[in-house]
């Protein structure tokens, strides 16, 4: 896919653990409008518009419907995807690639404040015997984590270095609702569900972000950040079916992505992903072909530069958000800049689909 | 023993949903027996309830809300005869669109008349406050129509 569309526009609400002071529908057009201008285009450019959004989240069925006038979608091709926002990038590129669109606005939601968590995620849970049994999404993470502890040696104190890695990194992020200093170092909480502690567990956030894609042609003329590859894999819907101890929807769509883009993983600078906890990210890095030595007492420089989700979780956005902090990398718009960054987002219980983005030059 | 085919389930999930600046302000203005709007600057438009942004003109919407008149208009109505889960009242009773005097946009709320069939599309009707009001739509227990 050789740099046919490319990300020209971008913007993130200003994240928060309860942002009283706007609705949700404030906040989608913060971000919309925000992404319209940093791309220079005015909504009568936009040829088609994406939403990422959970209705349970809403708590509005097909809540695309009521998001409409903040979007920028009126009397406009429209539509929705109920999942992780990059899942909406995603459909807004092959919408790009059918030719029947130029520009697409991509806008993604949630406001942790305003829904529960717990149901949120159990609600994805069929009714017939999981759902009753009563697991919350916690524990599937935490059953991940033990069996990948159990598999590969990582351990408790490699955690916390992920954690405190990641919360230093969200003090440049600027957006951040948790950073390192808002934390006592060491300070991770209570046991939540064993080997996970409170901390462990990515903040509840409220939030939105934007992203505008053009075609080439269109992009030719300003700065943009080119989409060179995308993949997108999903296991299976039980998760007590799949290999608790790996993520083999990362590796999939993260190989997909890198070959569309042309590109080997070394070819990456680097990662932006979606981590519910330290111990997932070293799964997604083991998966993705990173390699686990960084995570095992290394160095860990290439992944979530922005603090990943341990910093803001503004889901089901987030996926979103990981593919504006690349565009913000490839920018220059951070402390460090880069030619190449794969964003890896997520949907479904315990990573059941994986979603990745080449960003930057195709090879 | 019954065969085991089918069970009863139940949802039951909790929201706490942010007003944002502009919709607590028209609220608050509802509990003084007020309709505060907003206007485009773009368009002109005036909305009641208010909006930050205008989503058609895509621009923000600042400054203060105005005061406007509670007098509206039915733009259309329906009398409902049926029942339905969930439903405020019993059966039958109108639902009204108004549309404030001094507005552009419309909402609904229940239209009461002694007699349903005497309501007319563009007549003009006014709200009847609650005497306790808490800051938010039912503020209003239903609209009357106003005597000539």
């Amino acid at each position: 896919m050789k740099n046919r569309i490319a990300v020209t526009g971008w913007h993130e609400s200003r994240f928060s653990e309860e942002n009283a002071a706007q609705s949700t529908p404030e906040m989608i057009f913060e971000a919309s409008h925000g992404a319209l201008r940093r791309a220079g285009l005015t909504r009568e450019d936009i040829d088609t518009v994406v939403v990422g959004s959970c209705d349970t989240a809403d708590g509005i069925s097909i809540s695309n419907v009521y998001s409409v006038g903040a979007s920028g979608a009126f009397l406009k091709d429209e539509s929705k995807i109920e999942a992780d926002g990059s899942f909406a990038l995603y459909y807004a590129v092959l919408r790009l690639l059918s030719g029947s669109f130029n520009t697409a606005l991509v806008v993604s939601w949630g406001k942790g404040s305003n829904f529960s968590r717990f149901h949120y995620w159990t609600m994805q849970w069929e009714p017939f015997y999981t759902r009753p049994l009563g697991l919350s999404h916690e524990e599937i993470l935490a059953l991940q984590a033990r069996a990948f502890c159990r598999r590969t040696g990582f351990e408790d104190k490699h955690a916390e270095e992920v954690l405190m890695k990641n919360l230093g990194n969200a003090e440049a992020n600027g957006n951040a609702v948790r950073t390192l200093r808002g934390i006592q170092c060491g300070a991770r909480g209570e046991m939540a569900a064993e080997p996970l502690r409170d901390g462990d567990l990515t903040p509840r956030t409220d939030g939105a972000c934007a992203v505008v894609l053009e075609n080439a042609d269109r992009a030719s003329r300003k700065k943009r950040i080119p989409i060179s590859g995308f993949g997108l894999s999903t296991s299976t819907y039980f998760p007590f079916w799949r290999d608790l101890s790996r993520i083999a929807s990362a590796g999939e769509a993260s190989s997909i992505a890198l070959k569309s883009a042309g590109w080997a993983i070394d070819d990456v600078d680097f990662f932006e992903v979606v981590e519910r906890t330290p111990y997932h990210e070293a799964m997604l890095a083991e998966a993705m072909g990173v390699g686990l030595k960084d995570y095992l007492g290394g160095e860990m420089k290439r992944i979530n530069l922005s603090g990943g989700a341990l910093g803001a979780d503004p889901e089901p956005a987030t996926g979103l958000v990981r593919v504006v902090q690349a565009a913000k990398i490839i920018a220059g718009d951070c402390e460090k800049t880069a030619n190449r960054v794969l964003t890896l987002g997520t949907s479904g219980l315990g990573y059941q689909t994986c979603i990745a983005f080449a960003l930057g030059e195709a090879q | 023993m019954k065969p085991v085919t089918s069970f009863e389930g139940r949802l039951s999930v909790p929201y706490h949903w942010h007003y944002g600046k502009v919709l607590s302000e028209f609220f608050e203005g509802l509990r003084n027996r007020k309709f505060l709007a907003s206007k485009c600057p773009q368009c002109g438009r005036v909305s009641l309830p208010p909006t930050s942004f205008c989503g058609i003109c895509y621009v923000p919407v600042s400054g203060d809300l105005m005061s406007i008149s509670t007098v509206c208009r039915i733009d259309t109505f329906t009398v409902v005869r049926f029942k339905y889960p969930g439903q405020l009242l019993p059966p039958p009773y109108a639902v009204g669109v108004l549309k404030p005097v001094e507005a552009d946009t419309r909402f609904h709320h229940l239209v009461r008349s002694e007699n349903l069939d005497a309501i007319n599309i563009g007549a003009a009707v006014k709200p009847v406050w609650r005497e306790e009001r808490e800051g938010e739509f039912f503020d209003i227990e239903y609209f009357e129509p106003v005597e000539k």
